[in-house]
């Protein structure tokens, strides 16, 4: 994936709040304040365009905390390029941080 | 067999997230098939974070769920479309799809035409509102019921027949009318409840005018045993007026003028075949009937004495008498009744010329060339648009009908005016549709046309060709379709290809 690829500022969103901790679905929904039918579908894009990955947690892990197994995105090289391309162009995307939900930070 | 996890217990903490989790499963379905276990997963595992994270807001909590499930709708169709598309697949295996794909073919179309015929219909049976336009037709059509009066009198309406000679024919040994109504308007006062009403127009009718001119008569209550008092109809208006539309005053005893009377149900302002104006209608036991005077001056109706009726709608009827031959004029009440379906085909045709005037084709206007068809594959081709019209004709009539007459009655001409808009516009997208639909299926074996190419570039629109190709998969042929409309190639060309390309495609036909 070519690192000048454009954005949306949803999808940068997104990819920052990845960034910032929020490593599975519901938790980038609570941080940008996104519907779920916006998170999931840019999820998909993402992944197609090579920008985030995903893998499954471990279930002896959620069986231990009782709860599903989650599936975790992380950034790929090409998305951290890409990341910071895009905070370039919103600026504001920075302050996402601030908004971070307790207990969603990786 | 994998024990339940513990979370994925429904331990009847609300909301229960089953009818959810049903939900994601049915939303799976839309996910190629190969992603579909994860995204179910995932989905699944989601939905219990976010009800955990909802506990302290139950109220809230199933509109959340749900919101969070029609996110899963959009997440599961950008999964669907980013499947390779059909343009990537070879003709081969798109001409094998094609095969086990039935819903191109024109049978299965016609057999899907017969859904909207056939909820249309079933909904013009089963809605009153139709039941009762469709008696009118009915009665349009039959022949049997006839207005009388002399025919030295041009005004039928005014009701110039003595009740003595009606009566003389009743009397008389006579093979021509089975038996005959009459009614006379006079403006009577009508008592009921606190207050009187004003002066009405009030028909006094011999208790069988209903029934014979066809009149559908609403909230009919049913006459108690050994009942003596004759029956009050009023008319949609006046109960409108007068009594506010009240369902409670059927039955209740009134008096018109001096006699006593028992409302027994509405006349739909539509359903009034005469041409008299009347607000109230008084039916009259056979004992008070014989009562009125013969001289009283009547509108009468006779009933035909053979099933058939009569064979012309305007007749004159000779009657000897003590004082000579007595001439009357006989008009079928048929001429009066709405005719709908006459109103829907002047319609039709409305929207036959309006056919020109839209851009139906799959580019431009006018047929494409098929001088290469043999005879035989444009009689089937025409069929085929023959059959789909007949289909989608009466299902625009039943529904034009039904959207128009859907309440239970409709009075005035609004429901009549609404359903010629309806039958315009119904007539013109199915003509539109079963032409567009025929250009865009293979001439030969009436399939839709499928995988479109581009071809060409838009700057060789005048010097080469540019356009869009669609391809019959049976390997009939091409249509070439011009981008734009130029003096030489201004329609879709259809190309049939010869046996030597058949090796390419699956036989299908």
């Amino acid at each position: 994936m070519p690192v000048d690829v454009k954005l949306s500022h949803t999808a940068a969103m997104i990819l920052q709040s990845i960034h910032l901790g929020s490593i599975y679905g519901f938790g980038v929904m609570e941080r940008t304040g996104l519907p779920s039918g916006t998170v999931y579908p840019a999820l998909r894009r993402l992944e197609r365009d090579a920008l985030i990955r995903s893998e499954w947690e471990k279930q002896a892990i959620a069986d231990r905390e009782l709860r599903p197994p989650r599936k975790y995105y992380k950034l790929t090289a090409a998305g951290r390029s890409t990341l910071r391309a895009a905070i370039e162009r919103y600026p504001l995307l920075e302050k996402l941080a601030a908004a971070a939900p307790e207990g969603h930070l990786a | 067999m994998r024990p339940t996890p513990k979370h994925e217990r429904d331990t009847g903490r609300s909301p229960s997230l089953t009818p959810f989790r049903a939900t994601l499963r049915l939303l799976a379905l839309a996910v190629p098939r190969g992603r579909r276990a994860e995204w179910a997963a995932e989905w699944s595992s989601e939905l219990w974070y976010v009800r955990e994270s909802l506990r302290s807001r139950d109220a809230a909590a199933p509109l959340a769920l749900l919101a969070f499930c029609r996110g899963a709708l959009a997440d599961a169709w950008t999964l669907h479309c980013m499947e390779p598309s059909a343009g990537y697949k070879s003709v081969v295996a798109q001409g094998q799809a094609a095969a086990l794909e039935p819903a191109r073919s024109p049978l299965v179309c016609l057999a899907a035409l017969l859904l909207p015929l056939t909820i249309a219909t079933g909904l013009a049976i089963w809605l009153p509102g139709v039941q009762h336009v469709r008696q009118l037709a009915t009665l349009r059509t039959d022949a049997g019921v006839v207005r009388i009066w002399p025919a030295a009198s041009d005004d039928s309406a005014a009701a110039p027949l003595a009740l003595g000679t009606v009566r003389s024919w009743q009397h008389r040994s006579q093979h021509l009318f089975r038996d005959f109504a009459f009614f006379a308007v006079r403006a009577k006062t009508l008592h009921g409840g606190a207050h009187a009403s004003p002066e009405l127009r009030v028909a006094f009718a011999s208790a069988n005018l209903p029934e014979m001119l066809g009149a559908r008569i609403e909230h009919a209550a049913a006459p108690a045993p050994n009942e003596t008092l004759p029956r009050l109809l009023l008319s949609e208006s006046t109960w409108r007026a007068r009594f506010g539309g009240r369902a409670d005053i059927f039955g209740s005893a009134v008096r018109v003028g001096l006699q006593p009377a028992r409302i027994a149900g509405v006349l739909p302002d539509g359903a009034n075949l005469t041409d008299s104006a009347v607000d109230v209608w008084l039916l009259l036991p056979p004992a008070m009937a014989e009562a009125l005077p013969d001289s009283l001056r009547v509108v009468a109706f006779g009933r035909a004495g053979a099933p058939t009726g009569f064979p012309d709608r305007r007749w004159n009827l000779s009657v000897a008498g003590p004082h000579g031959a007595a001439d009357y004029t006989c008009v079928a009440l048929a001429e009066r009744a709405p005719e709908f379906g006459r109103s829907f085909l002047f319609a039709l045709f409305l929207a036959l010329l309006c056919v020109p005037a839209t851009n139906f084709s799959l580019a431009g206007r006018g047929g494409a060339t098929t001088l290469a068809l043999a005879a035989t594959v444009r009689l089937r081709r025409a069929c085929f648009l023959v059959a789909k019209l007949s289909l989608l004709l009466p299902a625009t009539y039943f529904a034009s009908l039904d959207l128009a007459f859907c309440r239970t009655w409709a009075a005035g001409s609004t429901p009549v005016y609404l359903q010629m808009l309806l039958s315009f516009a119904g007539g013109l997208a199915a003509l539109h549709w079963s032409l567009r639909d025929g250009r865009a299926r293979c001439p030969v074996c009436l399939r839709t046309l499928r995988c479109p190419a581009r071809v060409g570039q838009p700057s060789r629109n005048f010097l080469d060709w540019n356009g869009t190709e669609l391809l019959c998969t049976g390997g009939h042929g091409l249509l070439h379709v011009p981008e734009l409309p130029t003096s030489w190639f201004n329609r879709p060309c259809w190309r049939p290809l010869d046996p030597s390309w058949s090796s390419l495609f699956l036989r299908t036909t």
